[in-house]
């Protein structure tokens, strides 16, 4: 009986802080107009989308978007000079300029639009930063408990893990913001039937960093700020390969993916600000008071790849406890146990 | 002894206000009302009695004390010709044959205890107040002065003072010498039945000159259902009309529109800057600690200031000077010890510790983030009383809390509060008193990152010393005149973040601390035009100063303060005036009462607040930041107009009130979207001034006795705000927006049903409309990345918010001379198992794509708790 009356609350307990899914019924509103322009040092990186939201529905894949007719849109530099955009073919929301054309470092340039219902909607002045150094990328292992797997059943053990952090540095010395995205290519050793084993497979690890990773170069010590990039598990000894794109933003297109990300990372705690709208710097010209979404983002683009050798942080760190996760029998191919394996050797592992 | 102190306790309760059932106490008021006509003599009855008398006999008018107590076992004696005190023959037979001891009587030596009795509200002595000792059949009546004496042969009794609209105070009486007493009556307001002596139906609900004023004694917060065990003194004030919370997890509370931070909470004059443990489930008052709440959230006498909303005054309770007691309960999830007793004829001790273990439990749970996570909390009281001489004594007052949270394995939340007075009472002449407390208050908090090697503290503190004198005067002239001073200093650590290993590559950052010095002068006055029209007159002048030393930031003119239109920066040393406030703030309140039970109330007051406390969230946590006034953030301002009609029903049996109140903010700081408030080193560009204004309707009807007693209150009220900075963006479009506390509709339903002496079963409900939220109106992606496009600022509402409580209390058998006392009490929180949204909230699912739509609810389901409370002497 006491045993009963113990577990009674238990139970109770497990119930009483309790999150679940709701369907919510958002009172209907009218669409937003959404401009997500990106302008890039060429015009091949660079792009402009123009669309209404979609309604709120929870845990919708593919939003669907309604597409707005344009009558005119074109990038616009201080003096005056402008680069149309158009949109080829006319079944997407993209719109890319016809021409290659480069935009030039600490040049000011704006967004202009008009749509075919006659409204006009201009974006602020926004300079073209120069573009950023990256230098190296540091590995840093350390030990902490990760899950790997034994016959199938997850355990968690004391592992290493290494940090990759990215050193970069903007000659500028202006403050300027850097959104970087890290993806990876991760070499597993396994064994297999086929008559020419196929012992190595290949799995991309996409988005390494969880969520938008975002720095501001204010940060920085000696001219240099060190941004982590992502976590690698050292649970094989395979190879791994990283590649960021770095891209170089202002210090307000950078408040503006700020925004975006702290309203990504929100978990509804008490801890966490209230939701807010989030306003970007276009703005229409036809009704002043009118919302329009989106934002006009001027950037540079570097890119930094390099392979990472786990072998090579397993010898240089004797002193740590590595767990790793036992070799896995693929059949004939990867695919058959690792289904996001990729179908052919990725060019930086090629011999 | 025991079991005549027990019936003691309970004795002498006006008939009227306490018949057995509706038509027995009709029957029994209309007879004694007619004897009160016919002879001029009250008739004084413990509730509990009336049962065993023959309340049905004595058509013989003129012998209706001999026809009520004729066949039972009850006696009466008469007083002066005016009451008539109907009690247990067996307390009348003893006292007979002790009076009868020759012995014992040559032994014992007659002693003078005298006094005055006076009027806490108005400052002025009580003509025509009782005192009286049951138990010797003794009572004195004061004089036009308010004052006593009586001759009492030597020994220890328990001596009542009553007067009428007055909470009767009992005081333990060691005669062993001449004695002189002075008693101060608080209001009736809402104090248990069972310490209630009005001897005329005349209602503190009706006649008290203080709108929105509510004295709750401990013993009545009681008898409401305890949440975890534990009875609560926060959680009691929610009960009441005017005062809110946005949900179960929050910390502090809500009145009449207001922030959180816009309530003074005091404990024993020391304000305290978190009152909650645990995120707002346990307050930091314990039980075994509190002698009485007085809550203020209409009219807030002048003594009182710092903050525009309420004042919840909580005194801690002193320790007995009769004998030793041992106090205390034990539950599932926390526990309580208590100590309290004399030391020596001066010194009165009172110790209490608690703490909660719920950690136990959490470790049980089958999931990963919740049984890694612990937490925990423990406090103590401490209190001396010290009479120095005659006219001089000594308070010393503290309490010491820490709390632990962790949610996860990761990261940690503690929060300590440290609380100190010494108050020092002294009547300086014949109608010349003054009373000078210093105070200590502490708050600290840390969140603590343990994942290495971003493993960091953030920390951040308040050290507030004050000091306060006050002066009551009681002459003729200008009788109840109450002024004094008032200084508080302020020393707010405003956060710093640091590694905690070596090998953390956590940035250190630390925010300047803030500095600030705040004074008061103040003075109150009864005003007493007549009977039926009085009130009082308050005024208070407050000024503070933003001290260095600090570096402040000097913004770019004519744009939006930014960290990047920083232009230069202007250094202040230490003690230097960065910047002050000042204002005068008028209290003033009315009261005309059209009859003994029916009155109509006004008041007009106004305050300024000069601390902030910052949060950006829709519920206030313990970690968020208290904020001084400075170059950028100006006080906080309101004022407030009430207006009141107080009616009793059925011979004060029945109380009804019905408050409209209209609060004017000129000046609230809100905060601006996205606003980053933690280790922000330019506050000011994330914060912004407003306006705002509030008003509701409060109505309240109150069962005060009888076997089933309880309250219904409704609270219709809106609170809304506007912002329009100078430069920058408004918020919603520069229109009125709710705040995050605005719950239009409140209904509470509050009943306690005590069928026998020894079981009582309690319940209470509330309903009120969900809190303001801001929900998403559309989705958009920038690049891939997903955005909820949300409202403009709280347009819309999360659901409704309703919860039934159920609690009952077992008294075990007491022998008559038994040294311990004990009772059981079980409570049931949230009944129905209501799943209550705390928040929705909106997460990436695992497949990226449009965010999930999630509903927090702290506590979903029923939570029972089972407590064991004991006494022992």
């Amino acid at each position: 009986m006491k045993k009963a009356g113990i577990w009674l609350v238990f139970f109770s307990l497990t119930l009483i802080a309790c999150v679940d899914e709701i369907y919510l019924e958002v009172p209907a509103a009218e669409s937003n107009l959404v401009i997500d322009a990106w302008l890039g040092p060429s015009t091949d990186q660079s792009y402009v989308r123009v669309y209404r939201s979609a309604p709120f529905l929870s845990g919708t894949i593919n939003p669907s978007y309604t597409k707005v007719p344009v009558a005119r849109m074109y990038f616009e530099d201080e003096s005056g000079q402008k680069t149309y955009l158009f949109n080829i073919p006319d079944t997407t929301l993209f719109y890319r300029t016809q021409h290659f054309k480069e935009f030039e470092t600490g040049k000011k340039y704006r967004l202009n639009v008009l749509t075919r219902t006659e409204e006009e909607y201009q974006s602020d002045w926004v300079v073209m930063p120069e573009p950023s150094v990256v230098e190296k990328m540091d590995v840093i292992p350390r030990e902490k408990p990760v899950i790997v797997y034994s016959s199938g059943v997850p355990l968690t053990v004391n592992a290493v893990v290494a940090d990759l952090n990215l050193s970069i540095s903007n000659p500028s010395g202006e403050e300027v913001g850097f959104f970087i995205e890290t993806d990876g290519i991760s070499e597993v050793f396994t064994t297999g039937d086929s008559e020419n084993c196929i012992c190595n497979c290949y799995r991309p690890v996409p988005a390494m960093y969880g969520g938008m990773n975002l720095e501001s170069s204010k940060y920085e010590q000696g001219n240099r700020s060190s941004v982590k990039v992502g976590e690698l598990s050292v649970t094989s000894l395979g190879r791994f390969y990283t590649e960021s794109i770095v891209k170089t933003v202002s210090r307000d297109n950078l408040g503006y993916l700020e925004q975006i990300n702290k309203q990504q990372r929100s978990t509804g705690s008490i801890f966490d600000p209230a939701p807010f709208k989030i306003k970007g710097n276009i703005k229409s010209l036809t009704e002043p008071d009118k919302e329009v979404m989106g934002n006009f983002m001027v950037f540079q683009e570097t890119t930094f790849s390099q392979m990472l050798y786990r072998a090579e942080i397993f010898r240089q760190n004797p002193q740590m406890n590595f767990a790793f996760e036992p070799t896995q029998h693929v059949g004939f191919y990867c695919g058959t146990y690792y289904t996001d394996a990729l179908p052919y050797t990725p060019e930086p592992f090629q011999p | 002894m025991k079991a005549f102190f027990a019936l003691i306790g309970c004795f002498l309760l006006y008939a009227t206000a306490s018949a057995q059932t509706d038509a027995d106490a009709n029957i029994l008021a209309q007879k004694l009302e007619r004897y009160f006509q016919m002879t001029g003599q009250r008739i004084l009855i413990l509730d509990s009695d009336i049962a065993e008398l023959n309340t049905l006999s004595g058509d013989d008018l003129q012998n209706l004390p001999a026809a009520l107590t004729e066949g039972s076992s009850y006696a009466f004696y008469t007083f002066q010709g005016k009451y008539v005190v109907i009690y247990p023959a067996y307390l009348r037979d003893r006292y007979r044959s002790t009076a009868n001891s020759s012995t014992q009587s040559a032994q014992k030596g007659m002693f003078s205890v005298a006094g005055k009795i006076k009027d806490n509200e108005m400052k002025t002595f009580l003509p025509g107040a009782l005192f009286s000792i049951p138990q010797l059949e003794l009572s004195a009546q004061a004089n036009n002065k308010g004052e006593f004496s009586l001759q009492v042969p030597e020994g220890t009794y328990i001596g009542y003072f009553s007067s009428m609209g007055k909470q009767t105070e009992q005081k333990i009486l060691k005669i062993y010498r001449d004695q002189e007493l002075d008693v101060t009556l608080y209001e009736s307001i809402s104090e248990l039945d069972l310490v209630t002596v009005t001897d005329r139906a005349i209602d503190a609900n009706v006649m008290s000159t203080l709108p929105g004023a509510t004295r709750m004694p401990m013993e009545e917060l009681k008898l409401l259902p305890p949440l975890l065990g534990e009875v609560d003194v926060v959680k009691s004030m929610l009960l009441l009309p005017g005062v809110s919370t946005v949900g179960e997890g929050a910390s502090g509370f809500n009145v009449r529109g207001g922030g959180v931070d816009q309530n003074l909470i005091l404990m024993d004059g020391t304000p305290v800057f978190n009152p909650s443990h645990m995120f707002g489930f346990f307050s930091i008052f314990n039980q075994d600690a509190v002698s009485d709440a007085t809550f203020y959230k209409g009219d807030i006498p002048a003594q009182y200031g710092g903050r525009l909303s309420s004042v919840l005054d909580i005194k801690t309770q002193a320790g007995s000077a009769e004998q030793w007691s041992l106090n205390g309960g034990v539950g599932f999830l926390s526990s309580r010890l208590g100590v309290n007793g004399p030391m020596g004829d001066k010194t009165q001790v009172m110790a209490t510790v608690r703490t909660a273990y719920p950690t136990w439990v959490l470790k049980k749970i089958p999931n990963s983030s919740v049984n890694a996570s612990s937490t925990n909390f423990i406090d103590g009281n401490l209190r001396i009383d010290h009479q120095l001489n005659a006219r001089n004594s000594l308070v010393a007052s503290g309490y010491t809390s820490s709390d632990y949270f962790r949610f996860g394995a990761d990261t940690a939340y503690t929060w300590q509060t440290n609380l100190a007075s010494l108050k020092w009472k002294a009547y300086l002449g014949e109608s010349f008193g003054t009373e000078v407390n210093l105070t200590y208050s502490g708050y600290r908090y840390s969140v603590v990152g343990e994942g290495r090697p971003l493993d960091f503290e953030l920390r951040s503190t308040i050290d507030n010393i004050g000091l306060q004198q006050q002066f009551e005067w009681s002459g003729e002239k200008f009788e109840g005149l109450q002024f004094g001073y008032q200084l508080n200093s302020y020393q707010m650590g405003m956060g710093d973040l640091k590694g905690t290993s070596e090998e953390s590559v956590i940035d250190p950052k630390q925010v300047q601390d803030e500095q600030g010095v705040e004074g008061a002068l103040f003075m109150q006055l009864p005003w007493k035009i007549s009977d039926r029209l009085q009130g009082q007159l308050g005024l208070r002048y407050s000024h503070f100063a933003a001290l260095g030393p600090k570096d402040v930031y000097i913004y770019e003119p004519d744009v939006q303060m930014e960290p990047e239109t920083i232009i230069d920066t202007v250094r202040y040393g230490s003690g230097d005036v960065i910047q002050s406030y000042g204002g005068i703030e008028p209290r003033f309140t009315l009261r005309y009462a059209f009859t003994e039970d029916f009155s109509i109330k006004a008041s007009v007051n106004r305050s300024i607040q000069y601390l902030h406390l910052l949060t950006n969230n829709f519920a206030a946590a313990p970690v968020d930041l208290w904020k001084l006034s400075d170059s950028y953030i100006q006080p906080q301002k309101a004022w407030q107009y009430a207006v009141g009609l107080y009616r009793n029903l059925n011979q004060n049996k029945i109380e009804t009130s019905l408050e409209v109140y209209y609060k004017d903010m000129p000046s609230i700081v809100e905060y601006r979207d996205g606003a980053q408030l933690f280790l922000n080193p330019t506050l000011e560009t994330d914060l912004v001034m407003g306006t705002g204004y509030a008003y509701g309707t409060e109505f309240l009807i109150r069962k005060n006795s009888g076997k089933l007693n309880g309250w219904v209150s409704y609270t219709f009220s809106r609170t809304l705000r506007q912002v329009v900075p100078e430069y920058g963006d408004p918020i919603n479009k520069g229109e009125y927006f709710p705040a995050n506390w605005d719950q239009p509709h409140d209904l509470t339903l509050v009943a306690t049903w005590q069928p026998v002496k020894r079981m009582s079963f309690n319940a209470t409900f509330n309903y009120r409309t969900g809190r303001p939220i801001t929900l998403p109106s559309g989705i958009y992606d920038i690049d891939g990345e997903i955005v909820i496009d949300y409202q403009e600022r709280n347009q819309a509402r999360i659901p409704d918010y309703h919860r039934l409580d159920l609690g009952a209390t077992y008294y075990f058998y007491q022998k008559k001379n038994s040294n311990y006392k004990s009772y059981l009490t079980f409570s049931f929180y949230n009944v129905y198992s209501r799943k209550n949204a705390f928040s929705w909230f909106f997460q990436p699912g695992q497949m990226s794509g449009v965010p999930k739509s999630y509903r927090l609810a702290v506590i979903g389901t029923v939570i029972p708790s089972v407590t064991y409370n004991f006494t022992f002497k």
